[in-house]
């Protein structure tokens, strides 16, 4: 007897079961489908505290949740996702002053960390200000193109290019305090 | 702080080294949150509307109330969290006489489906500590053999956990006791694909 693959629900389905039929078990499935990912870039963009991610995510479902009859699918669902969770995080760093707008965000600001020590990369990441490590976490890390940031972000793709060459900077100062050659990465 | 007025001195790659980009690849990219939040947003969306209240749950005739159709939530997690408190001061006073104690109790808190429910949990509840008794008494010859009764044991207790949180996703005892798994296995770094504690039978 052959077994049968098993097919996937795809995430359309889940969400017309979820809008129609508010359908708990096409959530449950949606979520764990989509939960982990956006749970490590909602952690990494709120520089690594664990409380205030799961806050975010929590947030990021219900808005999706609500919204979910309004999506258009021209998109895809993991990518709406994240667009949702970033704008709660933006929100929630720049209500607590962690969040500089990108056009005034520089590395001669003062706004980047000095450190002495060596750190590893995640650190180096979740060191950096908020600004800086949302264009290299959606850049780098996510695989976001100049033009979707700069339209996440609202800012130009020019300013999205810049922020990302100072946040690299920034991130090898962080690795290599030294100031030895840049590349060894751990 | 730092001071850009070197930035010239050494130039930089504006592109990622092969180092840097290898680097970057090997970050993990998911990483599961607790249990309980799954719990805490479905909730909250079965609270917005936005979620039909979950299918099984006992709805009450228009005779039983004339304001509500269906039994808020509360009522039944405080049922619930008081037949647990039962089960707990039960085993406190002595299994055999806690049980029936408790199981009388359970009567007056519960009726018809939910109480046969509810008794069921405090039997199996009763036969998992009686099992757990007589694990202890086993003298392991091997420290690998008591570590492994010990993750059976957890490994029961963690799953019972998560479905008491989907009762109560608000209770304070049940999200200690599952942040307290969660901590461990993060620390263990015994996680499987799903993100949960695996134990080999």
């Amino acid at each position: 007897m052959r077994a049968q693959a098993v097919v996937p629900t795809s995430d359309r389905i889940l969400a017309e079961r979820i809008v129609g039929a508010r359908d708990e078990s096409a959530f449950r499935e949606l979520y764990r489908r989509h939960t982990p990912r956006l749970h490590q870039f909602v952690l990494r963009i709120m520089g690594g505290d664990e409380p205030e991610a799961e806050d975010v995510v929590q947030d990021t479902w219900i808005r999706a949740s609500r919204n979910l009859g309004d999506f258009r699918w021209e998109s895809k669902f993991e990518t709406w996702l994240t667009g949702i969770g970033l704008n709660l995080c933006r929100n929630r760093l720049r209500s607590s002053g962690r969040w500089t707008d990108l056009p005034e965000l520089s590395l001669a600001a003062g706004q980047v960390e000095h450190r002495e020590d060596r750190v590893d990369l995640e650190r180096a990441i979740s060191l950096l200000p908020a600004g800086f490590r949302a264009v290299l976490v959606l850049h780098d890390i996510e695989g976001f193109k100049h033009t979707e940031i700069a339209e996440q972000l609202g800012v130009t793709e020019g300013t999205s290019k810049s922020q990302l060459w100072s946040a690299r900077r920034a991130m090898r100062r962080m690795l290599n305090p030294a100031g030895s050659e840049q590349g060894d990465v751990t | 702080m730092m001071d850009d007025r070197n930035e010239g001195d050494r130039p930089e790659p504006v592109e990622l080294t092969a180092a840097e980009r290898e680097a970057l690849d090997a970050l993990p990219r998911e990483r599961e949150p607790g249990r309980l939040l799954e719990e805490r947003t479905v909730r909250t969306l079965r609270d917005e509307g936005l979620l039909a209240s979950r299918p099984g749950r006992r709805v009450e005739s228009a005779s039983d109330s004339r304001m509500s159709t269906r039994r808020p939530w509360w009522r039944s997690a405080a049922a619930i969290a008081a037949g647990i408190a039962l089960f707990a001061g039960g085993l406190s006073v002595g299994q055999v006489l806690g049980a029936r104690q408790t199981a009388d109790a359970l009567q007056t808190v519960f009726v018809g489906r939910d109480a046969r429910l509810a008794s069921e949990v405090q039997r199996t509840g009763s036969d998992y500590v009686a099992a757990l008794a007589a694990l202890s008494e086993v003298d392991f010859q091997q420290p690998a053999d008591s570590g492994q009764a010990l993750e059976v044991a957890l490994t029961a207790l963690w799953a019972a956990a998560n479905e008491i949180v989907r009762l109560a996703p608000d209770d304070p005892l049940t999200a200690r006791i599952l942040q307290g798994f969660e901590a461990r296995a993060r620390e263990s770094n015994d996680r499987g694909p799903g993100g949960q504690l695996l134990v080999e039978f």
